[in-house]
């Protein structure tokens, strides 16, 4: 156990000091730290309650979408309003969406989530004179308690501490009895049942806290890149990605998620400068692991670890 | 003073009438089997009685209060557990969680989630000892052989300290020599915490042994119902070994 | 009226071709094949390629017939190769395999046929144009929806008044039972995963002069096709052509009363079918 502690120490301390080496690398890393907690919090769904959401796109574009939407209709520009705006409205998006998918599981679950998801990527970019449609809309001029946050190294700050906070809390949240609960949902819901749990009810908690920390990642990258559009926050392909991301790293065990989105980031980045064909590259990767190494990255370090004692 | 109280309780599966109009009553701490060939209609009154399938027609009560439209998991909560002919356990979970939840569903704790699941001792330390009642391993449940798993599925079910439990064959799958000592058991914890039970049964000798009442059905009807006697009936006797 | 009528039949064909198919493909493999969407592109693709040989008529009418068999051929590939390896892991794995399709098959897209959208009207300017109650409509228009109409029937025959219909609606309810009685099920498997490609590469062939092709068509198709796929309940044929009938006249009427919210009146139809039927028109229980 000490030695784990050790691991994560010093994965914060060069966390904290990638904005050293340099503007485009700490836009990468603000930009895995992002894909992080949404990988993360799609596991909460996917590894722990058994659901496969591919709609979580629909969370993201929602906090990206409320900071982008107060800015532009009312000029609020004070990071302090606009974020828990963000998740009060990715809270209230989960409710509503989660009242209609929860009552379902497997893949109907899914196509849900999909629809859902692609009902709002409709509106965003139909509304034109709300939305701003296809352009998106642009962000800028944000403060933090009076101050200007405009370089990439503030916001990346911003980000790191959301990442921390979100890791802790998610962590408490799934060790708790209710984490313990929905893993239970998760392996035998007729069981779980039977042990006097109402299945739909933490199935929608599950959802929510999903929904919520996904928001909260939308908010900051809508604050971080400064521009948003539906195809960016809201597409099938942004859900896709957080998917692919916890697959890669690894859905049975807690840190995965973050793991793969870092790898996938930095993939992303490496080979779509070097080759123009990312695509084949992305689609390669999910079939590989899927036939390959099922577990993710960290599922099988933890397999073998545990084999090796 | 009887605990459960059934009128007329019917189910249809299209033509066939798995369960056709049984009343029943069961009393405060009685142990009472439920025995018959298969597919007369006992697990489906399992399924009725515990709320996992909803009847056609017919009036559930527990303890005076009717429920027949109750779901499940508030059917729990007033007190009625129930075990599962396959074990229904959490894979992934160690065996110690999978009482955990139980007991943590019970005491209303299922759904908080400021506090880690280890800091809930007396919790943990009443799984533990159903664990060691059961002589159940601390594993993981994926790599626990299937008579254990029986056993746990039965004491995830007594975790819940219900009034009632219904067991549907509980002692299924669990070699002969040690039927008699895994019953004991679950008898004896029955008896200490004074709870009813109502049990599907195969083995005769076990429904002998610790029956206080047995019922005897056929075609989705109780043909007939006594105490251990009646399992010398001619009639009964012709159905029973005509499986 | 009568052109939104048009409209809307011409948007349902394609609907429940593309639809079909992922009905099948789920009803016997109980996998949602992601990677629908992209054997209806492919279908245009391919379509379009075969156009560019020679100008005559007939080669247009018959390209959607070839782009379906190829698209049916590359569909029993990938059946063959990739996706049989995790049957009974799970759907998770299955459907991500389906998913990573979508994005091989965006670079083949890519490099066999660029980046920017295609389009061949050719042949609807070929077979010109009929008058119906004032409205002149394109020959070719009328010919879509007829042919989709014959290939729906000639799919009910064959599901339900062939052997082979028979065996793959065994196959379907129950595959241990269907295998035990010397029915070879991966054969089915292959044949099945055939027909549901071929049904999205022959819809996409058919769309060509209509649309044409744009990476990006390929997702579209998919979110419209699981709408229809969930409107009208999972695995269910029948369904699928109601579906597709109700989507496709709402989104034509749509386009030319709210044009703003078209899309959107789609979803909403669906959030409601949800709410009221779960499982959808013609669902059966959920497994």
């Amino acid at each position: 156990m000490r030695d784990f502690r050790i691991v994560y120490l010093a994965i914060a301390i060069i966390l904290f000091c990638i904005p050293f080496t340099g503007e485009y690398p700490t836009y990468l890393t603000g930009l895995a730290l992002l894909f992080g907690i949404s990988a993360l919090a799609l596991n909460v769904l996917l590894g722990y309650t058994g659901l496969l959401s591919f709609g979580n796109a629909l969370f993201f574009g929602a906090g990206a979408y409320t900071v982008g939407l107060l800015i532009k209709h009312y000029d609020i520009a004070a990071i302090e309003i606009l974020f828990p705006a963000s998740i009060a409205t990715s809270f209230a998006v989960a409710v509503a969406v989660g009242f209609i998918c929860v009552r379902h599981t497997r893949i109907y679950f899914t196509m849900l989530t999909i629809a859902l998801a692609s009902l709002f990527y409709a509106l965003a970019h139909k509304l034109r004179p709300i939305t701003g449609g296809d352009d998106g809309i642009r962000i800028y001029d944000t403060y933090l308690f009076g101050r200007e946050i405009a370089s990439v190294t503030e916001f990346y700050y911003l980000i790191l501490v959301f990442f921390f906070a979100s890791i802790l809390v998610l962590r408490i949240i799934l060790k708790s009895p209710f984490g313990l609960t929905l893993q239970a949902i998760r392996d035998s819901e007729m069981r779980a049942r039977f042990a006097g749990i109402s299945i739909t009810k933490y199935r929608l908690g599950s959802f929510i806290v999903s929904g919520v920390f996904t928001g909260m990642a939308g908010a900051l990258y809508a604050l971080f890149l400064g521009q948003i559009s539906p195809d960016d926050v809201l597409g099938l392909t942004r859900s896709g990605e957080f998917v692919a991301m916890t697959i890669l790293g690894g859905f049975t065990s807690f840190t995965g998620p973050v793991v793969g989105a870092f790898v996938f980031t930095y993939l992303k980045a490496f080979v779509s400068s070097a080759l123009i064909y990312w695509y084949m590259v992305a689609g390669i990767i999910i079939i590989g692991v899927v036939l390959f190494v099922p577990l993710g990255i960290m599922g099988e370090i933890e397999r073998r670890l545990l084999w090796r004692r | 003073m009887e605990i459960l109280k059934t009128e007329g309780l019917k189910k249809y599966f299209g033509e066939v009438h798995a369960v056709d109009g049984v009343s029943l009553e069961i009393k405060d701490g009685e142990f009472v089997s439920v025995v018959g060939p298969n597919g007369s209609g006992k697990t489906t009154l399992v399924n009725l009685i515990s709320g996992a399938l909803l009847p056609d027609s017919g009036i559930i009560y527990f303890e005076g209060r009717d429920i027949t439209k109750l779901p499940a998991h508030q059917r729990v909560k007033l007190g009625i557990g129930r075990s599962f002919q396959i074990p229904m356990v959490y894979e992934f979970l160690s065996s110690l969680d999978n009482i955990l939840v139980s007991i943590l569903s019970r005491n209303g704790y299922s759904n908080i989630f400021h506090r880690t699941v280890d800091k809930f001792e007396e919790e943990r330390k009443e799984a533990m000892e159903l664990l060691n009642t059961f002589s159940i391993p601390l594993k993981l449940v994926a790599e626990l052989p299937h008579g254990h798993r029986k056993l746990l599925d039965v004491a995830m079910a007594l975790a819940l300290q219900p009034r009632l439990v219904l067991l549907d064959e509980p002692t299924a799958g669990i070699s002969l020599e040690e039927r008699d000592q895994v019953m004991g058991t679950i008898v004896e914890v029955l008896k200490d915490r004074k709870i009813a039970a109502v049990i599907v049964e195969h083995d005769m000798d076990i429904v002998a042994e610790y029956s206080d009442r047995i019922l005897v059905m056929h075609d989705g009807k109780i043909m007939k119902e006594g105490g251990k006697e009646i399992l010398e009936d001619e009639e009964v006797r012709r159905i029973l070994i005509g499986d | 009226m009568i052109p939104q009528i048009i409209n809307g039949l011409i948007f349902a064909s394609i609907l429940f071709l593309v639809a079909a198919g992922l009905t099948i493909i789920f009803g016997i493999l109980r996998v949602v094949n992601f990677s629908h969407g992209s054997f209806y592109l492919l279908g245009i693709y391919i379509a379009y390629s075969i156009t560019r040989f020679s100008q005559d008529p007939v080669l247009y009418l018959a390209s959607p017939f070839i782009a379906g068999a190829l698209a049916g051929a590359v569909g029993m590939a990938f059946e063959r190769g990739l996706l049989s390896r995790v049957y009974g892991r799970g759907e998770l794995f299955e459907l991500l395999l389906t998913y990573g399709m979508i994005f091989v098959f965006i670079d083949v897209f890519r490099i066999g046929w660029g980046t920017m959208p295609i389009s061949d009207p050719t042949i609807t300017f070929k077979l010109g144009t009929v008058s119906i109650a004032g409205y002149l409509m394109p020959l070719y228009n009328l010919y879509l929806i007829t042919i989709a109409a014959i290939l729906a029937l000639v799919l009910w025959y064959l599901l339900f008044k062939t052997r082979v219909g028979m065996i793959i609606r065994a196959t379907s309810f129950d595959k241990e039972v269907t295998s035990s009685f010397g029915v070879n099920v991966n054969r089915v498997y292959v044949l099945t995963f055939f027909l549901g490609c071929f049904l999205a590469g022959f819809g996409g062939g058919l769309m060509l002069p209509v649309t044409g092709a744009w990476i990006g068509l390929d997702i579209d198709m998919l979110i419209l096709g699981l709408v229809v796929v969930v409107v009208g309940g999972l695995g269910s044929i029948k369904g699928a052509l109601v579906a597709s009938l109700l989507i496709g006249l709402v989104r034509s009427f749509g386009i030319s009363m709210f044009p703003a919210i078209e899309l959107a009146i789609v979803y909403v139809i669906m959030i409601a079918v949800l709410i009221v039927k779960p499982s959808g028109l013609f669902g059966g229980v959920e497994h």
